[in-house]
């Protein structure tokens, strides 16, 4: 499964994009992962209250996760998991 | 007046007549300022039929009730014309501090008519104005115009001018001020080119009157606090600047390459605003009165495409980076800064160039006409060089100068121009964010997102999230941004302010600032009633129905790959449900009805 990280997620897993290779059946398994490897820095962006951060995007193969299943959008090791604070232009 | 200054400012450049008059109450409070009110001017005055470049023609630069207030980025100022690129009404805002500066001069509209017999600027200290002689300003760049002008009257003044490319009439030159900001879209450059016009300098010194101080510092207050904790009005746009949405709209499958042959572009991280700002980003920037600071004040230190200044902006960036298949962030920021330089729209420009390298590739274009250059996709000298030569019109940049549409036709292929009303479309696929497709076929400027910028709800989940792919609703939602955006336009607002605050905010700001009321719903409606009548004179001018469409190639030909594989735009099946929406009959004409409801009949 590759990871992509934009924004200021960059700052707080270090690296632009990674090739995940644990298992992690489901969006919020590998949010768990992620926020174990992280750190509490990463999990409050996360969760921020134990919940999904509305301010976050989340795509998975191009489409936000809020239009899939959200925390249970199921995954498989193909997929594209792409992480954005909530930033916009124009 | 509270708001408004109470004065039209009405040069004639012919005649070398200054005249003023009062600002009309209720056209103030029907058409707000800036957008608004310079359309009701203008298009009261002007027949739709006239050459744009023509003397014929007038140019209406007017600041909104917000500029000059502390209302949170609110210091814009709109240009008013017709369009010599589009035919149609063209409504180009910019922000940085020269709109505060005419409204505190005193005035809510600068009209400009006629043509000067030689190249003059206007001097204009509050109620002090002179038409000056221009002769040793012609031909500089914006930079050394800035400059010169300033030295001429004064060093505080605030500078609106064009460059070369606005006076060789460059199709899609812009006014710039400030060094810096544009108006930029639409050629609102040419048109003052077209009247020997090459700048406006402003020192003013007058207060604007508040109707309700303490109202209107209460929604101040309230306003900036919105936008400081939004996650973009506060952080994520100071930190990134726009060009942040590269790496969205490419991970979307949105972001059209290779003049929309592909929406995915393989190497976009390399001119995104991470790279951005690791690479060549000095500092932030704001407006007058702006808690957002989106500008990028940059230094580019390679010496082949060295430069210093600001940009590239998101839209600038994916014209001249992703659309001609360049990933060299270097050569954007040099071209970007050769855009503002020479007072070129850069959205325009690196479509156009984008246009061009697709024509070449596909064998339509010759070498031989191309001054020695290898046109290819992916070419960043190519890029530069073309800059240049369109924006002094030397060699095929002459013939680029006219857009990518009227290029495109002289080959005989006018589908390769990604354009809608002849105006280039700008960095969002509407093959894979479908509600955008509808804004820019029906934007009354033609190709452009910002006027509807339906992209917050569809890619950006600011206020709702939608799915990009569906077509269910967003002619509501695209007619609601338009009327929208066109209140806050007028308003003399950034678009920005939407990062954080609402149609109600604005009309809170708007009731104390004026002295009158407006609820949010009221507010709105002003925007729709501006959008109509751009509408009507669109429909004069020679426009229908068949121009609100977008290219073939977005309505027929399928992505080939990523998120959106498969999709086409769906703006024809969308298009009937907003035509109702807003009361128009089945040729996209306002019925009596929907003309009474706005006091437009």
């Amino acid at each position: 499964m590759t990871l992509k990280y934009f924004a200021d997620i960059r700052t707080l897993t270090g690296c632009g994009e990674q090739q995940w290779t644990k298992a992690a059946p489901t969006l919020q398994a590998l949010l768990r992962e992620l926020a174990s490897q992280y750190g509490a820095a990463f999990e409050k962006k996360i969760f921020p209250e134990g919940r999904l951060s509305s301010t976050m995007i989340i795509l998975v193969n191009g489409q936000n996760v809020e239009l899939l299943n959200g925390l249970e959008t199921p995954l498989t090791p193909e997929d594209n998991v792409v992480f954005f604070p909530m930033v916009a232009g124009g | 007046m509270y708001g408004w200054s109470g004065t039209i400012l009405r040069v004639n450049l012919t005649t070398e007549t200054i005249t003023k008059q009062a600002t009309d109450p209720k056209d103030a409070a029907l058409f707000l300022g800036a957008r608004g009110l310079g359309d009701k001017l203008y298009i009261d005055e002007v027949d739709p039929k006239i050459d744009p470049l023509s003397p014929e023609n007038k140019l209406i630069i007017a600041p909104g009730p917000f500029s000059g207030t502390f209302a949170p980025s609110g210091g814009r100022y709109h240009v008013v014309t017709k369009s010599p690129l589009t035919g149609a009404i063209a409504g180009s805002n910019s922000g940085g501090t020269f709109g505060p500066e005419l409204h505190y001069a005193g005035y809510d509209a600068l009209v400009i008519e006629g043509k000067a017999a030689k190249p003059v600027y206007l001097w204009i200290k509050d109620d002090q104005v002179e038409i000056r002689d221009a002769s040793a300003l012609w031909g500089q760049m914006v930079p050394e115009t800035t400059d010169l002008v300033r030295k001429e009257t004064d060093e505080e003044a605030k500078v609106a001018c064009i460059g070369p490319a606005g006076e060789k009439l460059v199709l899609f030159a812009a006014i710039m001020n400030d060094m810096f900001r544009a108006a930029g879209r639409s050629g609102v450059g040419a048109v003052m080119g077209s009247k020997n016009l090459k700048a406006v300098a402003v020192v003013g010194t007058k207060p604007i009157q508040v109707a309700d101080p303490k109202a209107f510092e209460t929604a101040v207050l309230k306003g900036r606090k919105l936008l400081k904790e939004h996650p973009v009005g506060g952080a994520g746009l100071k930190a990134y600047g726009t060009d942040v949405l590269i790496n969205i709209l490419n991970e979307t499958g949105a972001l059209p390459t290779r003049n929309f042959r592909d929406s995915q572009f393989a190497t976009a991280d390399k001119v995104g605003g991470e790279s951005l700002s690791a690479n060549i980003l000095v500092r932030a920037k704001g407006c007058f009165s702006c808690v957002i600071s989106c500008g990028r004040v940059t230094h580019v230190t390679n010496p082949k495409y060295a430069t210093e200044g600001e940009g590239p902006e998101y839209e600038a960036a994916w014209a001249m980076g992703p659309d001609c298949g360049i990933d060299n962030l270097d050569a954007l920021a040099k071209s970007n800064m050769l855009c503002n330089e020479l007072g070129l729209d850069p959205i325009s420009l690196g479509a156009t160039v984008a246009c061009a390298m697709d024509l070449y590739e596909a064998g339509i274009l010759s070498p031989k006409e191309t001054d020695g250059m290898n046109l290819s996709f992916g070419n960043p000298d190519a890029l530069v060089a073309l800059t240049r030569k369109i924006g002094m019109r030397e060699g095929i940049g002459d013939r680029l100068a006219l857009g990518s549409y009227r290029f495109a036709s002289s080959l005989g292929h006018p589908e390769f121009a990604m354009t809608v009303k002849k105006q280039e479309l700008p960095a969002y696929d509407p093959r894979g964010v479908q509600g955008i497709g509808l804004e820019y076929a029906t934007c009354n400027r033609g190709g452009c997102h910002v006027k509807g910028y339906t992209i917050a709800v569809e890619v950006l989940g600011c206020g709702a999230k939608l799915d990009p792919h569906a077509t269910k609703d967003k002619p509501a939602w695209t007619k609601l941004f338009q009327d929208l955006t066109a209140a806050i336009d007028a308003s003399g607002g950034c678009i920005f302010g939407t990062f954080g605050m609402g149609g109600d905010n604005y009309a809170e700001l708007l009731s104390a600032l004026t002295g009158i009321s407006y609820s949010t719903e009221e507010y709105i409606k002003a925007g729709e009633r501006i959008w109509n009548l751009e509408r009507l004179f669109n429909l004069r001018a020679g426009l229908t129905a068949a121009d609100d469409t977008l290219p073939e190639r977005l309505l027929k030909s399928p992505v080939k790959a990523g998120p959106a594989k498969g999709e086409v735009s769906h703006v024809p099946e969308m298009l009937p449900e907003y035509y109702k929406l807003r009361g128009w009959n089945e040729k996209g004409v306002p019925t009596k009805d929907c003309l009474a409801k706005l006091a437009l009949a």
